[in-house]
């Protein structure tokens, strides 16, 4: 017998971006709309101004995608939103959103974590199977492989993010946030390498003291050179993690995902750790490495299929949620 | 007799000949995926370290392989074979006891002011009853509470990774080790590493 499609809808609002998506059983995005918050130059994400941003572009969003998809609310099987990790005034728009409508149209109602999301929408787009993940964005900066049914960490950040360490860096340059696509880019011009701290400890490590040195000689050097320093040191930190993961797990495929997958330059150095490891690297196509409703309808869809869902007075919020908290049904 | 018994991350692990006796060369060859400034530094650097502390941990009363020879132009240590298997395969094997003198390596490593700064599983060997300490190109000097706690969250979270189920009785025995030899700072050292494991992204229990 030929299961039924199902077809979900999914809401992002964890941070910057408030986006929605239209996603089948089949693994098919059908249609993917967002709109991203951009504060000013040199200033980060706002939170209550973030919020703000997203109530207004909330219906506009979510009527181009049903639009594009051809659908109606009705339509749908369930509503999925991200319910954590996140910053709390923009998590709480995405499921004041998903709420009302699941108790509207009498849907079921999904929360799902928004790292998963990005890992598994990752599994989905590049087509790896059992790999293990580099998260690497502004919220996130772990390396984590499946086991007894749920994502575990391998090793991860001590303190900040690279997301954050690229911003922060960006922002004392007066930089529009998030800084990444300027950063890769003053960085490709760059040629003198400025020593910079290398810090990982075991399986962690810790960005914060690299970006105090480097924001300490900012004007003592060329901006390119300063930013191919900030960059290749911490990608070089990521790799000789990632590496250590991939030797010590002995799996054969490496996933990237996060803002900071978008990056050219750390696919290229990956590319080279695959090799040494004997792995493939796999990398999400660039418009869904970061935020997106896929991620969320996609994970929301997975959990529904396993019979997982909430009714709309118990759509909870939780800001903090780490990926390793979530059961994961449909990986042993 | 050459055999490459291990390709790490950061170092390939060789059993080979050295003096007519079997000895393991770890040598740190280069890594492309690394700009040449980076990568020379960092091989330097970290050969000289764990020479020297492959040295001073022994000293301090941890059993570690003998060093024979260091060659810094091409980055490689020679040291002492030790046979044996490691602490991670023994866990593999359900056997947990050993982490009770895991606990005691580290804490006598901390009271020397030694902290090792890779306490996997995989870089603890024991050997005819012996525990042996291996890799120490991560180490450090200092008597540091934070530094030690690092440490000892390290191995947490290796352990919790590779025997989620067994994890909370491992973990137990490990600090009964660590505290039969911690100094005065033992317990701060405890706390701290709970301190580090919520500073972790999205940890609760600080602010609920």
């Amino acid at each position: 017998m030929q299961a039924r499609q199902i077809t979900v809808l999914g809401i992002e609002s964890t941070a910057h971006t408030f986006g929605a998506a239209i996603v089948t059983s089949e693994g098919r995005i059908v249609s993917d709309v967002k709109e991203v918050y951009r504060g000013a130059n040199g200033s980060g994400i706002h939170p209550a101004e973030a919020s703000q941003h997203h109530a207004k572009h909330a219906a506009r969003v979510l009527k181009e995608t049903l639009n594009k998809a051809g659908l109606s609310l009705g339509d749908v099987d369930a509503i999925s939103y991200s319910a954590g990790p996140g910053l709390g005034p923009c998590l709480r728009v995405g499921a004041v959103v998903a709420r009302s409508l699941s108790s509207y149209f009498s849907k079921p109602l999904v929360p799902v974590n928004h790292a998963v999301g990005h890992i598994e929408l990752g599994c989905l787009l590049s087509g790896a199977s059992d790999p293990v993940c580099l998260l690497v964005s502004g919220g996130h900066t772990a390396l984590l492989s499946s086991r007894k049914g749920r994502w575990r960490f391998f090793g991860e950040t001590l303190d900040i993010t690279v997301g954050q360490l690229f911003d922060q860096f960006g922002r004392a340059l007066n930089l529009p946030s998030p800084c990444g696509a300027e950063i890769e880019k003053l960085a490709h011009k760059g040629k003198k390498y400025v020593s910079l701290p290398f810090t990982v400890k075991g399986n962690d490590m810790s960005f914060s003291g690299l970006l105090t040195s480097a924001k300490r000689i900012i004007g003592r050097y060329d901006v390119e050179d300063l930013a191919y320093s900030l960059q290749e040191t911490s990608f070089s930190m990521l790799c000789e993690v990632t590496e250590r993961a991939l030797a010590f797990t002995e799996r054969k495929e490496l996933l990237v995902v996060g803002g900071v997958a978008a990056n050219r330059r750390l696919s290229e150095m990956l590319e080279e750790v695959c090799k040494r490891q004997e792995a493939t690297l796999f990398v999400p196509p660039a418009d869904f490495s970061g935020d997106c409703g896929s991620q969320i309808g996609w994970v929301g869809l997975r959990h529904f299929q396993h019979g997982f869902s909430v009714k709309p007075e118990d759509g909870f919020v939780k800001q903090r949620w780490r990926v390793d908290e979530v059961q994961i049904p449909w990986r042993s | 007799m050459e055999k490459l018994i291990k390709k790490g991350a950061e170092a390939e692990i060789w059993l080979r000949r050295w003096m007519g006796i079997p000895a393991i060369y770890k040598v740190r060859r280069s890594r492309k995926y690394m700009i040449p400034e980076l990568d020379k530094l960092l091989r330097r650097q970290r050969t000289i370290k764990e020479a020297k502390m492959l040295v001073e941990a022994r000293k301090s009363g941890v059993f570690t392989p003998t060093l024979y020879f260091v060659n810094l132009t091409d980055s490689t240590i020679i040291m002492e074979y030790v046979r044996g298997r490691s602490m991670r395969l023994l866990l593999k094997e359900g056997i947990d006891k050993p982490c009770f003198e895991l606990g005691r390596a580290l804490a006598t490593l901390h009271s020397k002011g030694i902290v090792h700064g890779d306490p996997t599983t995989s870089n603890f060997i024991l050997s005819d009853g012996k525990l042996y300490a291996i890799d120490f190109g991560l180490s450090l000097h200092s008597s540091d509470v934070e530094d030690k706690a690092v440490d000892i969250h390290l191995v947490k979270e290796i352990l919790s990774a590779d025997i989620p189920e067994r994890f909370e009785e491992a973990f137990k025995l490990l600090l009964e080790g660590y505290a039969s030899v911690a100094e005065r700072d033992g317990g701060d050292v405890i706390k701290r590493a709970k301190t580090i494991e919520l500073r972790g992204r999205y940890a609760r229990g600080q602010w609920g």
